[in-house]
């Protein structure tokens, strides 16, 4: 579940759904990108729980710990979708490779929903 | 082996096992008393009532997790893929499904509209459309207008190449009193709205 790196003082260990979080907020500036699809189970979760869940982003490491991230998006009709999935897989790389040090392999970009933004 | 073919197996076993039973049933294979003492031990013991429970959970998520399984196997057959340095997008021909729709709510002459999108190997894209018309209009040319608009727009928001097929089936037109009637009952509930009664609104008049 976590990302750990060592330093001289112990070890950091970064959870999963902060990376998730990271996407998730980052998205949200992104003109065009409306929000994260949620799936099936997310929506029923979210109805029995009456929680917010954290975003559907599935996040994969893989043998030299480079993550491999999967965006299911919500993207605002009208917009371009390769240049807004683009917009989405830089932004996400950089923001989370200078906010965690994790190596950011692939951002897989899925285009679940078009909505009016 | 994949996961769902291990399910897919499991519940195959299930299903053959339970139809063994139903027939040996019917043909009297088991007596009935031992059924009954049988239902009875399930019944009745706490510890099998809590194995049974256990395989029916158990069971119950197999089964989520193959219907889960299918429909991603599915889901991931119907879309569009490209690859940019930064990774794959992949996109749902739902999303395609969507924004067709959202282009018809720019034609005020469309009463319905149900796409269809198919991916053709290697040939490009199939939009099949059936459409209902709310007024009556010269169809050759509204519908040659609204596959110009649709194949331009795909092409535009979602970048594709391929060549994209537009076939359109009207299947309605709605007639003058369809119209009327559908006006009327907006009226009417117009209506309804307007005899909403307001709580105290007779203290008033007094």
């Amino acid at each position: 579940m976590n990302q750990q790196s060592k330093t001289e003082f112990g070890t950091i260990k970064i959870h999963k759904d902060v990376i998730a979080s990271l996407a998730d907020n980052t998205i949200k500036e992104i003109p065009g990108a409306l929000r994260i699809a949620k799936n099936l189970t997310t929506r029923i979760l979210e109805l029995i729980t009456k929680q917010k869940l954290s975003p559907s982003i599935k996040i994969e490491f893989d043998k030299n710990n480079e993550a491999i991230i999967e965006i299911p998006l919500v993207v605002s009709y009208g917009y371009n979708i390769p240049e807004v999935a683009a917009n989405v897989q830089e932004n996400v790389k950089s923001i989370i490779e200078n906010s965690t040090n994790i190596l950011v392999k692939e951002i897989n970009v899925n285009v679940k929903q078009i909505e009016r933004g | 082996m994949r996961t769902y073919n291990y399910i897919f197996l499991f519940y195959t076993i299930v299903f053959i096992c339970l139809g063994v039973l139903l027939i040996a049933f019917c043909l009297h294979v088991f007596e009935l008393n031992t059924l009954v003492s049988l239902l009875n031990e399930y019944y009745t013991n706490l510890h099998s009532r809590i194995s049974l429970t256990a395989t029916g959970i158990a069971m119950v998520l197999l089964a989520l997790l193959f219907a889960q399984i299918v429909s991603a196997k599915q889901e991931r057959e119907k879309t569009i893929a490209f690859t940019n340095p930064s990774g794959q997008v992949t996109i749902t021909l739902l999303a395609v499904e969507d924004l067709i729709r959202r282009i018809s709510q720019d034609f005020p002459q469309i009463k319905e509209l149900r796409p269809n999108v198919i991916i053709r190997k290697k040939k490009g894209i199939d939009v099949n459309i059936r459409l209902i018309l709310k007024s009556e209009v010269n169809i050759p040319e509204f519908t040659a207008h609204l596959q110009e608009t649709i194949k331009s727009k795909i092409q535009e928001i979602f970048g594709i190449e391929e060549a994209i097929m537009v076939k359109i089936y009207v299947a309605k037109i709605l007639s003058q009193h369809e119209k009327t009637k559908e006006k009327n009952k907006d009226s009417s509930s117009y209506d309804k709205d307007k005899e909403i009664n307001i709580p105290y609104q007779t203290f008033r008049n007094l």
